[in-house]
């Protein structure tokens, strides 16, 4: 079967990023409107070139990357074949699905016997399953350890010319973002770029991509005009529902979804992306298989592929830095109160704090605006260059609701939104809206409180 | 050292927030009766000069380029957009900042009555990438259509009035509330070209010149896609790094030092060999306001116009269609009064047992 849809996904120490689960839960509907099959690649998952049998790497050791060996190993319980993807030579036409691969076998004495792997085979299989089944290849090399667009798409290009997909899903992250545009050059592809939605035209069956302008208040569609069509995908269009009319969707995609939906809710409290899949899970746990509704239709398939060295990089990674203010601890507020562009100035966010003051457990937050101005620490910022946050209540104030902002808050359990504009996007996820001028409400509420207080004295 | 800086003439979002439900689609036939609001079919709108400004992350781009020639004052600016010629604004405002010199790659607007339909792609030819449709020359002439826009053209009835965003004063579409001439012959709606034809213009016109740097801002608050910078870097073949939220550069000739912004508000810094370009972030400083002196010293200056219609690459993708987003039928919305509102508010806290009753 060929792979007319491909995920570049991302890979976070304990396994895929939510982003990407998301991603590959978009591209399954894409591929099941096509008929076609679907790819995963995870670029950086362990740094080795695979597979190799080291002795006493773990997942937790380095806080980076997945060994080559506890991918090794998995494979072997979850794929009955893995296959060595040879580097891309500068001639690249060797790698086509027929040829090219040399499959072999795994290295004796690399057994399941010891606890450590059975730990890392447990998290690894939870990893693979991510990709619904897919077949996967892990792309392993030096220079892709520490993220730089340059060294991806040095390695993503080929391969991807290679596996000659149609679709080519990237996470909307600050990644994908980075990235997609370079690769969709190098491929000569069609670039859309913050999809959250797709449907396919009447007349002609055409691909028609959804996105928003205009801070989230407007959409538009865009229809690739060639092929590849590289998209990177908002998490919000795994769940977009209406916006797809591709209606005989398939049992296992739901199931896609169910398992995209139980990501988000580990993904609440404060944190980095994929700190709740928790790596200290049972130590003998049994290697983990994908869901029988995966696998139905095609046997799973990992395949390895190690990237090309990059011998002079022009743009060199020095790595992570430490942050320098700690991140605001939202996860045990109950409330977040956050403030928007449309406090209109830094004296209003008293205002802010005195409604967060009425409830029990709430947290001030803002939109990245509030930071840009002065108005806030960056440390309190929630959406996609900030935190991400999913509170029991949201209560978003004079937030116009831009898709970054969104991508931090929106899985909130209850949204409550106040602006002046009707129309601002943020009331397009929220539960209750309240269309006012925040610095009348916020009083208005505060008073009536007061005024509740004093009768039942 | 030559830095560019490349910016873009934005509509002002809250311009657009009052107006009706289409932005149209620059594909001929695809009228959809449903989808109107009365603006499908729209006269030929004229915004208000201050309905445009300079994208906001672009000022900041601009920013960190003069605080560079402060560093480095051998260094010579360029600000540089493409568009139509309503686009001298922004252009003017970079001078008046500080720019050195300022680059219109024109590109021309016509009426939307000329818009062609471009629908060509063929499913069946276009499985399997096989048959690509289009040259594979990155910049392919183009004078078929010079009008096509695309991701439409905001506009609505001209009995429609627009909010002036800087007064709050209704502003008819064609009357002006400031001094300044309309741009004559220049009634073009907001002409907007992919981030791929805006790239791949702006390559084709640097092919010949030497930038050791070049800027932009993270992406458009209008049309939020973040990706000309990115094209641009990789049809020049320039190393780039997106969401740069510190910048050190210790000699004019490079690497220049970064900070970028990941997702969560983590950073990662890189070390880049020049030249390179670099998408700049909010928050990396904030933007001057003109000196008058500046100002008065930008008048005399010239904004150099290029004819780059012809430029135009053949597009990638096309935006077949703009509209307003529908109000979503989960929102329930408290009615005023203010006092009525507060009320159910509580209520509505208290009764999911945020707030104690």
């Amino acid at each position: 079967m060929s792979a007319d849809v491909v995920v570049i996904a991302e890979a976070s120490p304990a396994g895929l990023t939510p982003a990407s689960v998301k991603t590959i839960s978009f591209a399954r509907r894409l591929a099941d409107a096509t008929g076609e099959g679907l790819r995963v690649l995870i670029p950086g998952c362990f740094p080795e070139t695979a597979p190799i049998a080291a002795k006493d790497s773990t997942l937790t050791a380095s806080g980076g990357n997945m060994t080559a060996k506890a991918v090794a190993s998995v494979s072997v319980g979850v794929a009955n074949n893995i296959d060595v993807f040879p580097p891309p030579g500068r001639e690249k036409s060797n790698m086509s699905e027929k040829e090219g691969k040399a499959s072999i076998s795994p290295p004796a004495g690399r057994g399941n016997s010891t606890s450590d792997v059975d730990n890392e085979n447990e998290n690894v299989a939870r990893f693979l399953e991510r990709t619904g089944g897919a077949e996967t290849i892990l792309i392993s090399g030096e220079s892709l350890a520490a993220y730089s667009a340059e060294a991806w798409m040095e390695t993503l290009a080929p391969l991807c010319r290679d596996l000659d997909p149609r679709f080519l899903c990237l996470p909307h992250t600050s990644r994908g973002w980075d990235y997609g545009p370079g690769l969709a050059i190098r491929l000569e592809a069609a670039l859309i770029g913050a999809v959250d939605g797709f449907r396919r035209e009447e007349a002609d069956g055409a691909f028609l991509f959804r996105r928003s302008i205009l801070k989230g208040q407007w959409q538009q569609e865009v229809r690739p005009e060639r092929w590849p069509v590289v998209l990177t995908v908002l998490p919000e269009a795994a769940a977009a529902a209406g916006a797809v009319s591709h209606s005989d969707a398939a049992p296992d995609d739901t199931k896609a979804q169910a398992n995209a939906a139980g990501d988000t809710r580990g993904e609440t409290g404060s944190g980095p992306q994929g700190t709740n899949l928790s790596l200290s899970s049972p130590r003998h746990a049994p290697v983990r298989t994908p869901p029988a509704t995966f696998s139905s239709s095609s046997p799973s398939r990992t395949a390895f592929y190690a990237a090309p060295a990059a011998p002079d990089p022009r743009c060199r990674p020095l790595g992570k830095l430490p942050a320098g203010e700690a991140a605001y601890d939202f996860s045990t507020a109950e409330v977040i109160v956050a403030a928007g562009q449309g406090i209109g100035a830094a004296e209003n966010l008293a205002l802010i704090e005195r409604l967060a003051g009425l409830f029990p457990k709430a947290a001030v937050g803002c939109s990245r605006a509030v930071c840009d101005r002065g108005w806030m620490e960056y440390r309190r910022q929630i959406g996609m260059t900030g935190r991400t946050v999913a509170p029991p209540l949201y209560i978003a104030c004079g937030i116009s609701g831009a898709m970054p902002h969104l991508a931090g808050m929106r899985d909130s359990r209850c949204i409550v939104a106040v602006n002046r504009d009707k129309n601002a996007a943020i009331f397009q996820v929220a539960h209750l809206g309240i269309v006012a001028d925040l610095l009348a409400f916020i009083p208005a509420v505060l008073e009536q409180t007061e005024e509740e207080a004093r009768r039942a004295d | 050292m030559n830095i560019l800086v490349c910016i873009k003439q934005i509509l002002v979002p809250e311009a657009v927030s009052e107006g009706p439900g289409s932005l149209g689609s620059n594909v001929a036939g695809n009228e959809d009766p449903a989808a109107k609001g009365g603006a499908w079919n729209f006269p030929e709108p004229s915004f208000a000069d201050d309905c445009y400004r300079m994208n906001p992350y672009d000022e900041h781009a601009l920013e960190e380029a003069l605080r560079i020639r402060e560093r480095f004052p051998e260094a010579k600016i360029d600000a540089l957009t493409v568009g139509p010629d309503r686009c001298r604004q922004v252009l003017r405002r970079a001078l008046e900042m500080g720019a050195d010199r300022a680059v219109l790659l024109q590109v021309a607007s016509a009426p939307r009555k000329e818009l062609v339909s471009p629908h060509s792609l063929e499913p069946a030819t276009a499985a399997g990438g096989a048959g690509l449709l289009f040259s594979k020359e990155l910049v392919s002439p183009s004078s078929e259509d010079p009008g096509r826009s695309s991701w439409g053209e905001p506009g609505w009835p001209a009995s429609e009035a627009l909010v002036s965003p800087s007064s709050g004063e209704p502003v008819p579409p064609h009357a002006r509330s400031d001094s300044k001439p309309a741009h004559p012959g220049d009634t073009s709606p907001p002409q907007d070209l992919t981030p791929y034809e805006t790239a791949a213009i702006i390559a084709a016109y640097l092919r010949d010149k030497t930038h050791d740097l070049i800027l932009a801002g993270v992406m458009a608050e209008d049309g939020m896609a973040g990706q000309t910078g990115q094209l641009l870097a990789e049809l020049l073949g320039l190393p780039c790094a997106t969401a740069v939220i510190s910048e050190q550069l210790h000699s004019p000739h490079g690497p220049v030092y970064v900070e970028r912004e990941e997702d969560g508000g983590e950073r990662s810094a890189y070390e880049i060999d020049l030249p390179a370009l670099l998408t700049i972030q909010s928050g990396i400083n904030r933007p001057r306001y003109p000196a008058l002196s500046h100002v008065l010293r930008a008048r005399a200056q010239e904004i150099v116009v290029v004819a780059a219609s012809g430029l135009r690459p053949t597009p990638r993708e096309r935006v077949v269609d703009s509209r307003r987003r529908e109000s979503s039928s989960e929102c329930e919305f408290l009615p005023g009064p203010l006092p009525e509102q507060a009320r159910q508010f509580l209520g509505f806290c208290r009764q999911r047992g945020f707030l104690n009753a």
